[in-house]
């Protein structure tokens, strides 16, 4: 058995070892559902704040936490409380990403990732700052 | 009424007609170049390279007049042309509109191009022989990049978009159109996103592209070789332009993250994401095959590995661009990537090059030279071997994982199209950056220790006695090193719970950042070392010493300031969060009210005031170092902004920092009011005397005074407190100010109450009365306060000069190969 192959061995069973730790340390992309069947899991939902529902952070009183509603995919709401600061436009995000666990219909999220509308492209007419309706 | 609109700007049809011109022309000059450089290298035949050459200067001269076109239409503010509306408008300076050009992927695809065109103006000048093989193949690349620009419908689809469409073209549905001089309504662009308005901006992107641009050149020498059966002689040519491309992309993504750094609030310079990745990986991969190239020109060994490893360099290149133009990544990236509409073109383009480079190497592989015997434990170029593979590992492993969202994309497609059912929902690490760092943490550690052995280890077979001798005394000086600077930034030694045992008892296991501490040092200090010692100094031999020894000051440089980064803006005195169970909370945000100062980590901060300037709010925040009198003996203010985007209306926070020797205080808001701020003025201070028992009232509720306590002096320090309960909306809340007797003087740090906009202050003691004299602070407005994050970077310097000096180093080596190549020039 040449040396190299033993390298490669070793390679090898890293490449396992890292795949097993990904495995075992990841959030599996989930709605509140499963959240809430299985409260120790650590999940990944994804969905979009619910209309009419107000975003409630007072920096003033806890700068490090806020809530709102959020409804999954398929639908389901549920109330968030999420320990961070609040990111800026929060409330005109289009999509949110959520990791965290449920307890009692409630999803505690640890870490949150918010996808603005056309971050980079704006393709209305009406949006920008000289717009036609503005001026007639 | 209509009298009263500004003067329309005339609509000016050139630019296009010219834009659309300049695209055709190039791509059917790429085309024409192709084909005779391709004729060139079958038939050695020298007319065919002259026109070759021809067709290549017209090609540069047509990219050169789209980039001046698109230039002139930014410059020129035409926004009646739809790229120029959309990424630039009036107000910008001068530097931010050149980022304009390249903000959107038609500009970053023509940067791209640009690059090719110049690198091949610069192999025709430089007369190498292998110049008709190479551009053939950097030719067929221009014409699938041409393509991304041409906008043009081929039977009914869409290739590619064009930067020279006319706004009226794109947003055909909006009724400002029915007017002929419509452009009296559009008198200005929607700007340029301001997350991108950094200098770091002006010049990283150009950088990466030309990077991008130079990983071809080796791929494509490797690509002629194996067509032309002729595997030796391309690695003395080409080796230069691998190491050109490994500076220059090493360069670019160390820009980037100095912008991430600089201007983004993520905290830090690395964030592991998938944008970031995806320019690292072939980095990685890129500086694996120049080692098997270089190991090869040395030993004639590992010229498969390197074979393999630059053309997989530039697949990965071509994938990254993949992955992050395509959107396919959404769920995983901060970064919102669109897709415009080029999935399928970039899924062609990808696969066309790698199959074509697959095939060709699959097809070559067997009679690519390689050495039966294998090479001894104690040569330079096993460990230079092995070292490739490393980096090969950790590439493979950060792709993949950054790939995923793509993988199940693909499994899901699969699934669809044949009904098998696979496991289309691979999950993703939870925490990505505390994964990344897990693994590649291990790889970190190898490569510095191999980087250190590596150079003290001779081609073929070594010394070694002298070579223990010599790795003895450079792992002194490194663990020397390591113990000084473990010592300065308070390392841990152990981590908990990290062995096992089957009955589940816990061990404490020793901090692998540690490890990777020393590995740091010992290849920074043997690589000196090597330098001083054995090389005695010469410059023209030193870019490997350098190289390394910078990586190695880099890899110390990165453990410090990420390991032991410290989130100072805590609050004090916490809250409750009674209703969370075992997650980790990051309290990493304060509260400061205007003029009332609070503590932070060693500082006492005070918010001062804001000023608007334009789209940017600034934030005048106050640092002070005190002393046990009260005395500041540093005093410092930082302004971090807020910057509001043009188009979108988005806030982004730019980040403050002051830099220090040893360390960095990195700032930045991260909530401000939302109402309109009130008229600027300071906080309303009234003092009071009361007793024991007394009742004080301010703003928002009432102070009852209840004890005196006693506290243990600090230092020659005499402290008192007076306990006082707070009643308040947010409940009663308890709090002792504290009265300090310093050197004879007064001291009374203001002590803040969370929850409530108050400060408190105990001033004075009269014991002959029995009366204390209380102060309380607070906000004129409760509107004027601003949420702060301050992080502590220690020792970040030593990225920067470690990158420094491997940057250099490499430079080094660039001119000492040409220099070697001139005297040994190749026979053609």
């Amino acid at each position: 058995m040449k040396k190299t192959h033993i390298a490669l061995l070793f390679l090898l069973a890293g490449a396992f070892v890292a795949l097993a730790s990904m495995l075992s340390r990841s959030a599996e992309h989930a709605g509140f559902d499963l959240a809430s069947e299985q409260p120790d899991r650590i999940v990944r939902v994804s969905g979009t704040l619910v209309p009419g529902k107000t975003v409630d952070y007072q920096p003033e009183i806890d700068p490090n936490s806020f809530r709102f509603w959020m409804a999954d995919k398929s639908g389901r709401q549920a109330r968030v409380i999420c320990y961070d600061d609040m990111p800026y436009d929060f409330e005109k995000s289009e999509e949110v990403v959520l990791t965290g666990q449920m307890k009692d219909d409630v999803f505690f999220a640890t870490d949150l990732l918010v996808k603005c509308p056309s971050k980079y492209v704006e393709d209305d007419l009406t949006k920008s700052s000289t717009s036609a309706a503005e001026m007639q | 009424m209509e009298s009263l609109l500004p003067e329309a700007q005339p609509v000016n049809l050139i630019y296009g007609q010219l834009g659309h011109f300049f695209v055709l022309l190039s791509w059917v000059a790429a085309l024409i170049a192709a084909i005779a450089f391709w004729r060139s290298g079958e038939d050695r035949d020298a007319s065919w390279l002259r026109i070759g050459r021809r067709a290549w200067m017209v090609h540069t001269a047509a990219v050169l007049g789209i980039v001046a076109t698109l230039f002139a239409m930014i410059f020129g503010h035409h926004f009646e042309y739809h790229y120029v509306w959309q990424h630039s408008s009036t107000d910008l300076p001068l530097k931010y509109i050149l980022s304009c050009f390249w903000e959107g992927q038609e500009g970053s695809f023509l940067l791209w191009t640009f690059w090719h065109a110049v690198l091949g103006v610069v192999l025709i000048a430089s007369k190498n022989p292998w110049q008709g093989r190479v551009l053939s193949v950097v030719a067929v690349l221009q014409v699938f990049l041409l393509s991304f620009l041409a906008g043009i419908y081929v039977l009914g689809t869409k290739v590619g978009t064009s930067p020279f469409l006319m706004l009226e073209d794109v947003l055909t549905a909006d009724p400002v159109f029915l007017f002929d001089d419509y452009m009296r309504f559009i008198q200005d662009g929607t700007g340029l996103n301001a997350l991108l308005q950094n200098y770091w901006m002006v010049i990283h992107p150009p950088v990466l592209f030309l990077g991008f641009a130079s990983a071809a050149i080796p791929f494509a020498f490797a690509w002629s070789a194996l067509r032309f059966g002729d595997y030796r002689r391309w690695v003395q040519p080409a080796l230069p332009w691998a190491l050109f491309s490994v500076l220059v992309l090493g360069a670019g993504i160390l820009m980037g993250g100095r912008w991430a750094y600089e201007s983004l609030s993520f905290g830090g310079f690395w964030a592991w994401d998938p944008v970031e990745n995806a320019s690292l990986v072939p980095w990685l991969v890129l500086v694996g095959g120049t080692h098997a190239l270089v190991s090869f020109k040395a030993t004639g060994r590992a010229l498969r590995t390197g074979f393999a490893l630059t053309m997989i360099a530039y697949l990965l290149i071509l994938l990254s661009t993949y992955l992050t133009r395509s959107g396919i990544l959404g769920e995983t990236s901060v970064h919102s990537f669109v897709n415009a509409g080029l999935n399928n073109h970039l899924l062609v383009f990808l696969f066309a090059i790698a199959f074509l480079a697959k095939g060709m190497l699959a097809l070559h592989w067997r009679r690519i030279p390689a050495k039966a015997t294998e090479e001894a434990a104690n040569s330079r170029e096993f460990w230079m071997f092995l070292g490739s593979l490393v980096l090969s590992f950790a590439a493979l492993q950060i792709i993949f994982v950054t790939s995923i969202p793509a993988i199940n994309a693909l499994l899901g497609w699969v699934n669809g199209w044949s009904g098998i059912g696979l496991p289309d929902n691979i999950p993703t690490p939870a925490q990505p950056e505390a994964y990344y760092n897990s693994i590649q943490i291990w790889v970190a550690i190898g490569l510095g220790l191999m980087m250190g052995v590596g150079q003290f280890l001779r081609y073929h077979r070594s010394d070694m006695p002298r070579f223990w001798r010599q790795m003895g005394i450079a792992a002194a000086i490194a663990l020397v090193f390591s113990a000084l600077s473990a010592w300065s930034v308070n390392f841990e030694w152990t981590v908990q719970a990290k062995l096992r045992f089957l009955d589940g008892r816990t061990f404490p296991a020793p901090n692998s950042e540690l490890l990777l501490l020393f590995a740091g040092w010992f290849a920074a200090s043997a690589n000196l070392m090597y330098l001083f010692t054995v090389l005695r100094g010469k410059v023209q031999l030193s870019g490997a010493s350098l190289a390394h020894a910078g990586f190695g000051i880099m890899l110390v440089g990165i453990l410090i300031s990420g390991a032991r980064q410290e989130v100072i803006s805590r609050n004090s005195l916490g809250i409750d969060y009674g209703e969370a169970f075992d997650l980790q909370f990051k309290q990493e945000n304060i509260l400061l009210y205007q003029g009332m100062p609070q503590r932070m980590g060693d500082y006492q901060v005070t918010y001062l005031s804001d000023t608007v300037n334009g789209d940017a709010t600034y934030y005048r925040v106050q640092y002070e170092v005190l002393d046990a009198e009260g005395r500041a003996s540093e005093s410092f203010v930082l302004e971090p902004y807020l910057l509001r985007d043009k188009k979108t209306r988005q806030l982004s926070p730019n980040p403050a920092t002051r830099h220090y020797l040893s360390r960095d205080l990195f700032t930045h808001v991260s909530a401000v009011p939302n109402e309109e701020q009130a008229p600027q003025q300071g906080p309303k201070i009234n003092t009071h005397t009361v007793e024991l028992g007394d009742t004080v009232y301010f703003g928002a509720g009432l102070i009852r005074v209840e004890s005196v306590v006693s506290l243990p002096p600090l230092g020659d320090t005499i402290r008192a407190g007076l306990r006082v309960f707070i009643e308040s909306g947010a409940g009663t809340l308890e709090a002792i100010p504290e009265l300090r007797i310093a050197g004879g003087r007064l001291v009374s740090p203001p002590l803040a109450v969370v929850g409530v906009p108050l400060q408190l202050l105990f001033r004075n003691v009269t014991p002959e009365t029995g009366q204390f004299e209380l102060a309380t602070v607070e906000p004129r407005s409760a509107n004027d306060w601003i949420i702060l994050k301050a992080i502590v970077f220690p020792q970040i310097r030593l990225v920067w000069l470690g990158s420094i000096i491997l940057f250099a180093g490499i430079a080094v080596s660039i001119v000492r190969r040409r220099a070697l190549n001139a005297r040994h020039p190749q026979a053609s």
